[in-house]
């Protein structure tokens, strides 16, 4: 523990030197008992100061939550020595917020004492909290003892889940069990047809009726349910950002959101974070992908750099074969626009989610703001079409929509475009 | 109750007060208790002892210009100060949000009036003496070197911790 002096300390030994000093100059014994209490105040209040050995235990290593919760983060403190009164505080980093970050409590000899602080979770991300400063001042608090415990429990707050009605159906699915009714026959359960049975047909397919009908055996036929690969394919080249959010805040919720939604109909999602730092999950599915998946999301973070990247360096595996790519960026980043033509020219079925960062933005005063304004929105807008025109769907969301009208419109426009294999 | 408190020093050092520099010494107390009161809002916590020193030496200079017989007042004075002080500083202490474990509040308001009482009889004694013995040039040095003597102890003291 480090001993820091209040400021009264100093303030104290001043007035009591001028008193006494005082009272001698003047002739005055008052100024003496006047200095009477300080005196007695300084004396017992140093002799009595004993540095304290107070012992900190913190609770749980990690703690998981979701934006929003309120989560407590407690230590356990024990004391050899009785402590009068001290103060436990705590700091919370940006993101997380703590309405009551002081304690102020008495220890006894021996007996351990729980703090626990409420932390609110504001805004997802990973961080490193719980750090304790106690300050436990002297007898009559002349001296103040500080022990700093540096924050070791890592909270992980995931984006609050959003709702999302319908998904952009992947154009192409494969062979693993899923929630989309194919156009093959085989095993499954929407009804496809009938046809007659020939030897080696299975005699639970036999459509009884039919057959009693026509006089001939009779079989059922099924389209099978598939699932598909879903990669959501992130810009974490730039963020444009004010104080109530950002893009890259809007991208990593709609990418929560879509990544539960697409694990939920048991397709196998995989995310790509392009960017400065190249950072990937491979396709997967199950419970456990969806947290691998938010754990990878919570850390994402723009790192700036300005080497050039392209797909080539995107790890094969990553990008599957059949997949459909969603790309969540604002498109303000040429290696991302770029990446974006170069997946479109490899065949990938892509459809693009633009995120908005206008809402960001103030508007430039004056003329020539108003005009650089606009060429930039007009900018964007012909970027859309160019994009349009290679037959990749594109669609502007700002924060006043939800994911779930964004991937509406999605939808309905791939619903009417044919995907082009080049 | 700080603010109670130094009020209650400067009214009685405008009682005491005296000669042609009385309206000086009462507006010097009043500034002390207005400067109390504005230290503990702007929660600046060595305001608060600076305030305390004003009212002391608004009570001082009351003294010396008034003369006359040894104010007896003197040790309730004195346990004003300590209790506008202490409470003072726990007033801006109290700024930040911290919650309170219970027992904690009667403690320390009991810790602070038993130091203004004991700082009262001690002042009270010292007074006694002074009024018993006769003064001289021995006296004042010896009282002095209890000065020195004072200050080097408390030094001592602070370094130890």
């Amino acid at each position: 523990m480090t001993s820091v002096p209040a400021a009264k300390l100093r303030g104290y030994a001043l007035l009591l030197a001028a008193l006494v000093w005082g009272a001698i100059a003047l002739q005055r014994p008052e100024l003496v008992a006047l200095a009477a209490p300080f005196g007695l105040l300084l004396a017992v209040g140093l002799a009595a100061t004993v540095p304290p050995s107070v012992a900190i235990e913190t609770g749980a290593d990690e703690v998981r939550a979701i934006e929003g919760d309120e989560i407590a983060l407690s230590a356990t403190l024990t004391s050899a020595a009785p402590l009068g009164r001290f103060t436990v505080e705590t700091h919370a980093p940006a993101g997380l917020r703590v309405p009551m970050p002081a304690r102020v409590l008495r220890l006894d000899a021996g007996e351990p004492a729980d703090v626990a602080f409420d932390v609110v979770c504001d805004r997802w991300g990973g961080y490193l909290a719980g750090g304790l400063v106690l300050l436990a001042p002297g007898p009559l608090g002349l001296i103040a003892f500080e022990q700093t415990v540096p924050a070791d429990v890592r909270v992980r707050v995931y984006p609050r889940p959003e709702e999302v009605r319908a998904l952009p159906r992947p154009a192409a699915t494969h062979a693993g069990a899923g929630n989309y009714v194919t156009r093959i026959r085989g095993e499954g359960l929407e009804f496809a047809d009938l046809r007659p049975h020939v030897p080696g047909d299975r005699l639970r397919q036999v459509n009884w009726r039919v057959s009693a009908r026509r006089n001939r055996l009779h079989v059922n036929e099924y389209h099978p349910e598939r699932n598909a690969d879903v990669v959501l394919f992130l810009d974490a080249f730039t963020d444009t950002a004010d104080g109530t959010g950002g893009t890259i805040d809007l991208t990593v919720r709609a990418a929560a959101a879509l990544a539960r939604a697409y694990l939920q109909t048991r397709d196998r999602v995989g995310i790509v974070g392009f960017g400065g730092v190249l950072r990937w999950v491979l396709p997967s599915t199950g419970m456990t992908q969806t947290y691998r998946i938010l754990d990878s999301l919570i850390d994402t973070q723009v790192v700036a750099s300005y080497a050039w990247r392209d797909v080539a360096v995107i790890p094969g595996r990553t990008l599957p074969p059949n997949a459909l790519v969603l790309a969540l960026s604002p498109l303000s980043d040429a290696r991302m626009r770029t990446a974006l033509v170069d997946l479109r020219a490899r065949g990938v079925d892509l459809a693009v989610i633009d995120v908005s960062p206008l809402p960001f933005v103030s508007r430039p005063p004056g003329d020539l703001g108003d005009l650089a304004w606009r060429v930039w929105k007009l900018q964007r807008e012909q970027l859309g079409s160019q994009y349009r025109a290679m037959g990749v769907p594109v669609v502007e969301w700002g924060s006043d929509r939800s994911v779930d009208e964004v991937l509406a419109q999605i939808r309905e426009v791939r619903r009417y475009a044919r995907t082009v294999r080049t | 109750m700080a603010w109670l408190a130094s009020a209650a020093v400067a009214g009685h050092t405008a009682t005491v007060a005296a000669g042609n520099a009385r309206t000086g010494v009462i507006v010097a107390a009043a500034a002390a208790s207005v400067a109390l009161a504005g230290v503990v809002l702007a929660r600046w916590e060595a305001g608060v002892v600076w305030s305390v020193a004003l009212a002391a030496a608004a009570y001082a200079t009351a003294l010396a210009l008034a003369g006359g017989p040894t104010d007896q007042a003197a040790p309730f004075v004195a346990a004003g100060l300590v209790i506008a002080a202490e409470v003072g500083q726990w007033a801006v202490e109290l700024a930040r949000p911290a919650a309170v474990d219970r027992g904690i509040v009667p403690r320390r308001a009991a810790s602070i009036l038993l130091l203004a009482a004991a700082g009262a009889v001690v002042g009270s004694a010292l007074l006694l003496v002074s009024h018993a013995a006769a003064g001289g040039i021995v006296l004042t040095g010896a009282g002095l070197v209890a000065a020195g003597a004072a200050m080097v102890l408390v030094t001592r003291l602070a370094r130890g911790t």
